[in-house]
């Protein structure tokens, strides 16, 4: 399949799914701040066999086709939320598999792991979707430290928006890529009608400044935009 | 239906004067250090309400004072039988507080009932302005104490309430101001909710969202309630910091932070999935006659306050709270006692009377938007009492609660035009 298939048939999953909410009236709350009138909850799919089963060979798709057959050696998870979907693509790609906590227990190299990880292993980040990309820093921070070289990161979906505000990956030289971000979302939710003209009006709006209308409704503004880059 | 009053489109200047000369005079009464601080049922709180009396006196509007020491100020109208038409605010302020916060209010409905006293409109039904006392919890760790009065809202232990940092209760803070405690001890309502037609209350917004939005004028949707519990405590063991091993401490510290932090988590949920919440801790101490830096810490006190625009978030908020102390409890070995709570329900304001003011400032060309109020007032409990109330609220700079609060006079005197056109045509849209 082509990119763009990927993403569409991902989005197609996620809606069927109910994984994605459209509010624009009274916003959602990311914990970094940012108002939001769209939230996807990824988490939600490991409860629909057929659609986690799809979206997990999209994913080995993806994968293969970015980064080759000879990239890495060691599939990676976060804690909570990318545990499921690392341990089952590590179980497709029969290749072993670690969970970084989000917090190190006690200290010393390894604090931050469960499974066993020998220095100098090639590690893929595994999760299911990225906002800013704060958390990943934070993950990608402990393999480090466990001896592991990261320099690739897969996330189901990518929000696409916050990115530009939080460059934390991009600091540690980590590439991320993802099946879906908001606008292949958007474009499939249109086309199947699920969204009134209104609706979409303000979710373009969103995705075209939302930054500015985060801080509107009563979120982060540039000013913490600001913060954040320096 | 009789025909609106031809209105002037904007505050005639010298009334504007007016307005700006009473705003210099209130700072100038009660400046404290880098702020204001009126007390509440305190001395600055009654001078101010006594500049406002006297005012009102001397323009041939009738004064009266109620049981609880609130101020009414009352233009007659055409048929003085009728429900009246309300507004008022508070003229009590936190300490070292801004001055506009409530008093912006006042001096509004003060200009209008004055503004249509000296040009002889005659409104259809009575106007009302109520200049209210003790809206501030910061004294008494109670909020809407004049307002809460007028319909019967305060209890035994409201009055029993110590002033922060001083000895007299609420009680003899409000007799000392002239108030009659009788019928208030009573619960008895000072005021029937029928004898108003609706409340209006302009308020300057406390957060940040009119100047992001960059509108001066705001139409409040509705109203968090909260609930205070301003004198909690964490009971654990106190011990020595070197001696104990950690499977036998009963740390209060350790405990309390642990419930902060599983009560963050559950916020970070709560707010993802677009429910209304905030959480304050803002008061968190050991005993410094008996705290030690070597001394395993076996009490901790706390006050904890939560506000939400849903009753249904704040119940499920109760519920999360009860269980985490349970947990935390067990697992450390301390026991949470929250103490009383003091809970102010969350309020809606009035559709109809929203619209109409949407629609007033379409008219007249104001620039607004429709808001939720993120702070509680007076008028949560006007309309929690039955009485149709719609809020406006006026663009303002860096927050309340602080002398830097800054409202611009041109915003002010926007929202007070809006009020006073509210003021005289509410009959046409009231049942």
């Amino acid at each position: 399949m082509i990119d763009k298939e990927l993403a569409e048939t991902t989005a197609q999953i996620l809606l069927d799914t109910d994984c994605v909410l459209f509010r624009p009236q009274e916003p959602f709350f990311f914990s970094s701040g940012w108002a939001s009138p769209v939230f996807v909850d990824v988490k939600r799919l490991i409860s629909y066999p057929l659609a986690r089963n799809t979206l997990i060979e999209l994913a080995v798709q993806k994968i293969l086709a970015t980064l080759g057959y000879q990239a890495f050696d060691v599939i990676a998870g976060g804690e909570v939320a990318g545990i499921p979907f690392a341990a089952m693509v590590a179980d497709r790609l029969n290749l072993p598999l670690v969970v970084v906590r989000r917090q190190a227990k006690g200290y010393g190299p390894k604090a931050q792991l469960e499974g066993h990880l020998e220095p100098g292993k090639r590690v893929l980040m595994v999760e299911d979707l990225t906002t800013d990309g704060r958390t990943k820093g934070v993950f990608c921070d402990g393999l480090r430290r466990a001896g592991a070289h990261v320099s690739d990161a897969f996330v189901i979906f990518k929000y696409g928006i916050f990115d530009v505000v939080v460059r934390d990956l991009d600091a540690r030289g980590v590439t991320l890529f993802s099946l879906a971000t908001w606008d292949d979302v958007i474009r499939v939710a249109h086309r199947r009608g699920a969204l009134d003209g209104e609706t979409l009006k303000k979710i373009e709006g969103y995705i075209a400044d939302p930054i500015a209308w985060s801080e509107v409704h009563g979120g982060a503004g540039p000013a913490a935009a600001a913060g954040s880059a320096a | 239906m009789t025909p609106r009053p031809k209105a002037e489109p904007e505050v005639p200047a010298p009334l504007k004067a007016w307005a700006v000369e009473l705003f210099e005079e209130l700072r100038k009464q009660s400046a404290e250090g880098i702020g204001i601080s009126r007390p509440t049922y305190g001395e600055g709180e009654t001078r101010a309400v006594e500049t406002i009396a006297e005012i009102a006196r001397g323009e041939g509007l009738a004064v009266e004072t109620d049981a609880a020491a609130n101020v009414i100020i009352t233009l007659p109208g055409e048929n003085d039988a009728a429900p009246a038409v309300a507004c008022g605010s508070h003229v009590d302020s936190v300490p070292q507080g801004g001055n506009y916060d409530g008093a912006a209010g006042v001096i509004a409905g003060l200009l209008a009932l004055v503004r249509a006293k000296r040009s002889n409109v005659r409104p259809l039904r009575p106007l009302k302005l109520f200049v209210l006392r003790g809206e501030e919890s910061a004294w008494f760790g109670r909020a809407y104490i004049g307002s809460s009065a007028l319909f019967g809202g305060l209890n035994a232990s409201d009055l029993e309430l110590r002033r922060r940092g001083a000895r007299d209760t609420l009680a003899e803070a409000m007799a000392a101001c002239g108030a009659d405690l009788t019928p208030i001890r009573a619960g008895n309502a000072l005021l029937d909710p029928s004898s108003l037609a609706c409340f209006f209350e302009l308020h300057i917004e406390q957060g940040p969202v009119m100047v992001a939005r960059k509108v001066p004028v705001g139409l409040v949707t509705g109203i968090r309630g909260n609930i205070r519990h301003p004198n909690a405590v964490c009971r654990g063991n106190a011990g020595h910091a070197g001696a104990v091993p950690r499977w036998l401490r009963h740390d209060a510290v350790f405990a309390l932070s642990e419930l902060v932090m599983r009560l963050d988590q559950h916020w970070i949920i709560l707010l993802e999935q677009g429910e209304d919440l905030v959480v304050t801790l803002g008061i968190v101490g050991t005993d410094p006659t008996e705290h030690a830096m070597s001394r395993i810490p076996g009490e901790v006190d706390f006050s904890l306050e939560y506000r939400s625009q849903s009753a249904e978030t704040m119940d499920g908020f109760a519920g999360i709270l009860e269980e985490e102390m349970a947990i935390v409890g067990r697992n450390r070995r301390v026991a949470f006692e929250l103490g009383p709570a003091i809970p102010t329900p969350p309020a809606r304001t009035d559709a109809v009377l929203v619209k109409h003011l949407a629609a007033l400032c379409q008219e007249t060309a104001i620039p607004f938007e429709k808001l939720p109020s993120g702070a509680g007032h007076d008028a949560a409990v006007f309309a929690n009492a039955g009485v149709p109330t719609a809020m406006v609220f006026i663009r303002n700079e860096h927050g309340s609660h602080n002398p830097d609060e800054a409202m611009a006079y041109d915003d002010f005197f926007l929202g007070a035009q809006l009020l006073y056109d509210a003021l005289l045509t509410a009959p046409e849209v009231l049942p």
